[in-house]
């Protein structure tokens, strides 16, 4: 680690979890079988306040994940929970989340796994204030539309009628808290033979029925990594208040049974 | 305006263009001729508010190997300026990407994107552009750009400047300067980067360092960026998003690497910067 300081500003980023003479992270246990592994320290503790939370991530072999990042060997300390994880060992996924992480943190990681046990690969970055100026940072974040029994999001069907729209689909019928900043994980349900074609995928609030989209992303599926791109996306500036609906749906070319299925979660910060 | 009804205290954004036909965006293709810009494709005609905030998509057309630089511009058609100069999406084989840009874009203005490629086979030469727009009043961001910068591009090339981690593996290679001074403050910082459109890539990890300061002076800003060169893929990933890092007008970048490969030719990889 270096640090830098650019016109009296604290500009430095710091990281951890890393193997340098490896070129490597720190791995972690998934539970296979959709179960929650044991805990595993990737760093810390940290050295400064972090007003932003980067994490480097994949995992040794095709399956979703599911994972949550806490500040102790313990549930207490989840700050990112239910992290849906897509990436196989052949690529690795960079997501920036807007949480406040304090100084002396130290980062821990669990998950749980669709098919057999993995190794999650993760190293992270903390954001000195200086740098994040120009974005708000949250103390909460919380998951919508995971699915623990699969690992997985809420599942998305388009039918097998191409480009165009699926149901909508629940994702939570009354959210938590407000919602300030959005991220968006999509998974493949661990397809591990994925068809070339363009996807959408809209998020919606309001009663079923009368669902208004707020946010759409389009997305290619990568049949060399078997994996969707972009597969995380941040951030979606909204301002929900609690107590909102939240559904998705979906469209896409394919439409083969299996290749065609997505898998949706959402995290609100506030 | 959104075709529907916005609630009180329910944030909304707005789509750019879909191509609903085909579950995508605004589908954009370079010039025939390689490394040569193709035309303006609109994503909107008229931004429906004020914007403070875009959240850009690019996605490969096709899961063959290329390299692309994506331009997004402001003005009537044929009076285009860009606004976000060069966003070199290298690859191909699926390296879709979303970033977020934090810049500002009046009411009114209409929105554009055009593309060039280094391969331009049949079916080859696009990529397809979407882009959320968030209005001012939710973002609530108290700085805000009206362009973005590059810096490294290569246009003769569809690509960047060349990085060798060099012949010693896991171990930092030499700095080699982007730019040697940025054009305006840097609030967000973008790296791009591609692997000589290699086919035949070697699995590799590298740890990516981005610098200020003179030659023999740099000081890390950006730390350890985690890359993983896929074999399946042939591309790089991830695909960076937009960093919130503080850079002076003025400065200097520079960038190394470090990687698990002392292959010749594939520990090689050529990198852009976007400054916004």
């Amino acid at each position: 680690m270096e640090w830098a300081s650019i016109l009296g500003r604290r500009t430095e980023f710091a990281t951890y979890g890393l193997n340098y003479t490896g070129t490597a992270h720190t791995t972690a246990n998934a539970g296979g079988s959709n179960a929650k592994g044991g805990w595993t320290r990737i760093g810390g503790p940290t050295v400064s306040d972090s007003y932003g939370f980067i994490l480097n991530i994949y995992t040794d072999g095709k399956s979703d994940v599911v994972i949550d990042v806490s500040t102790q060997s313990g549930t207490a300390g989840i700050f990112l929970p239910n992290l849906l994880i897509s990436a196989p060992s052949t690529i690795c996924d960079q997501m920036f989340f807007p949480v406040f992480v304090p100084a002396g943190s130290e980062i821990w990681i669990r998950g749980q796994a669709s098919l057999s046990n993995r190794g999650v690969l993760a190293s992270f970055m903390t954001v000195a204030p200086d740098s994040l100026n120009i974005m708000p940072v949250f103390n909460r974040c919380t998951d919508y539309g995971v699915d623990l029994d699969n690992s997985g999001g809420t599942l998305i069907d388009p039918s097998g009628s191409a480009n165009t729209w699926s149901a909508w689909r629940e994702m939570v019928a009354s959210t938590s808290y407000p919602i300030e900043q959005m991220a968006m994980l999509v998974g493949d349900l661990s397809n591990s033979i994925m068809a070339s074609g363009f996807y959408l995928v809209q998020i919606g609030v309001g009663s079923a029925g009368n669902e208004v989209p707020i946010f759409t992303a389009t997305m290619f599926s990568n049949i060399n990594d078997d994996t969707f791109a972009p597969r995380y996306i941040s951030p979606i500036l909204v301002s929900l208040p609690e107590g909102v609906r939240l559904s998705v749906r979906g469209q896409t070319q394919i439409t083969d049974a299996t290749d065609r299925l997505m898998s949706v979660s959402v995290y609100g910060f506030d | 305006m959104p075709p529907w009804t916005v609630a009180k205290n329910f944030a909304y954004t707005e789509p750019t263009s879909l191509t609903l036909a085909l579950s995508t965006g605004v589908q954009t293709s370079g010039s025939a001729t390689a490394n040569t810009m193709g035309g303006y494709a609109e994503l909107i005609p008229s931004t429906p508010f004020d914007v403070d905030g875009m959240l850009l998509f690019l996605v490969s057309q096709n899961a063959s190997i290329n390299s692309f630089i994506t331009e997004i511009a402001i003005g009537s058609d044929g009076s285009e300026i860009n606004i976000i100069p060069g966003i070199l999406l290298g690859g191909g084989r699926g390296n879709s990407r979303a970033m977020y840009f934090p810049i500002s874009i009046p009411a009114g203005t209409r929105l554009s994107a055009r593309t060039q490629c280094l391969l331009v086979g049949p079916n080859l030469r696009g990529v397809n552009v979407f882009a959320t727009l968030f209005p001012r009043n939710y973002t609530r961001l108290p700085m805000l750009a009206t362009r973005a910068f590059s810096y490294g591009l290569d246009y003769t090339t569809t690509s960047g400047i060349e990085i060798d981690p060099g012949a010693a593996e896991n171990t930092k290679g030499a700095w080699v300067e982007i730019t040697p001074s940025t054009d305006q403050d840097i609030r967000y910082l973008i790296l791009s980067y591609d692997f000589y459109s290699n086919t035949t890539a070697t699995q590799a990890r590298m740890f990516i360092d981005v610098a200020v300061g003179a030659n023999g002076s740099e000081r890390i800003v950006l730390p350890d960026l985690f890359s993983q060169l896929s074999t399946e893929s042939d591309t790089p990933h991830p695909p960076f998003h937009a960093l919130p890092v503080f850079i002076p007008k003025g400065s200097r970048i520079a960038v190394r690497a470090q990687s698990t490969i002392t292959v010749a030719d594939d520990r090689l990889f050529r990198v852009a910067l976007i400054g916004v």
